[in-house]
């Protein structure tokens, strides 16, 4: 599984399997909450959230919003989706 | 086959028990272990169980802070695995007593004595402005969080000059472009702003209601 290549590479910068809610990191089944596959926080306060999708799937502008709004809702645009 | 979700959970929760008399923990449920100090700061131990192994993570939320969404936050803290240390960050279902051990020892290593040194109003404001959090590694402890939680203990702790300081600051990270439930966080905390620079007294009965409203949301 891709989770299980980036936990091993052990970049304290990559984690892996994270949920958001509003800007706060939450326990996994939290009501409303977002499960993000690989969040990279970068040295200059952004981060980069690669969204895994299977086939032909595609990542959406709607799914792209979710995610930023999620993660840093005081900044979205600091959040990049990948 | 390694042991499976339901039953790890039981597992989590037996070994949990003497952590929870020790240290007077209480499960919220059977991931989540919460401790309440005399100041309302909470500390949290809260398991979760991914699709690729299990791991746990360590935090502090003080509760008297304004909040826009009331939950159990982990951001001020990380998993146990990336905490004062660099480690795979899952321990793995095949192996799920030997990675509770493991998660045990770094409990009582690394997250009860953090607990007892910055679990407090206090010991928030060192941690935060002695840049403590990158000593430990906590990557994922924004600078949002850090200014808000900064803030918000500087004037519980009656330092209305630095904690109107801080304010300004959080004030100063929620940009144009935030989502609608920020620009209303933010009208508040401009609204509390011109309360500690106009009217400090009413500051502490602010942060008391602040305290009852966030352990009523969080049912603790």
């Amino acid at each position: 599984m891709f989770n299980q290549k980036v936990d091993a590479l052990g970049n304290p910068n990559l984690a892996t399997e994270k949920t958001f809610l509003n800007g706060q990191e939450v326990s996994y089944g939290t009501k409303g909450g977002v499960r993000v596959d690989v969040i990279e926080y970068n040295a200059n306060g952004t981060v980069t959230v690669y969204d895994l999708k299977t086939g032909s799937a595609t990542l959406t502008q709607s799914r792209i919003t979710q995610i930023q709004i999620a993660v840093n809702p005081a900044n979205p645009s600091s959040v990049t989706v990948e | 086959m390694g042991m499976d979700k339901k039953e790890l959970k039981k597992h989590i929760r037996n070994e949990l028990k003497e952590v929870c008399k020790l240290y007077n923990f209480i499960p919220k449920s059977e991931v989540q272990y919460l401790r309440l100090t005399d100041d309302n700061v909470l500390h949290i131990i809260n398991f979760d169980l991914g699709s690729i192994g299990f791991t746990c993570s360590i935090a502090i939320q003080p509760l008297y802070t304004l909040e826009h969404t009331n939950v159990v936050s982990l951001n001020m803290g990380g998993r146990l695995s990336r905490f004062k240390i660099v480690q795979k960050e899952w321990w793995s279902y095949e192996e799920p007593e030997k990675g509770l051990k493991e998660i045990l020892n770094l409990l009582m290593l690394n997250g009860l004595p953090w607990f007892e040194e910055y679990g407090t109003a206090k010991g928030i404001i060192k941690f935060i402005s002695s840049g403590k959090h990158k000593e430990y590694g906590l990557v994922s402890f924004d600078s949002f969080h850090q200014k808000k939680y900064l803030a918000f203990s500087l004037l519980f702790t009656g330092d209305m000059i630095e904690g109107a300081k801080y304010i300004n600051d959080l004030i100063g990270e929620i940009k144009d472009n935030a989502a609608d439930f920020m620009l209303s966080y933010k009208k508040q905390l401009l609204e509390l702003s011109n309360t500690i620079k106009n009217e400090p007294e009413k500051v502490s009965e602010i942060l008391n209601t602040a305290i009852i409203e966030n352990k009523k949301s969080l049912k603790i």
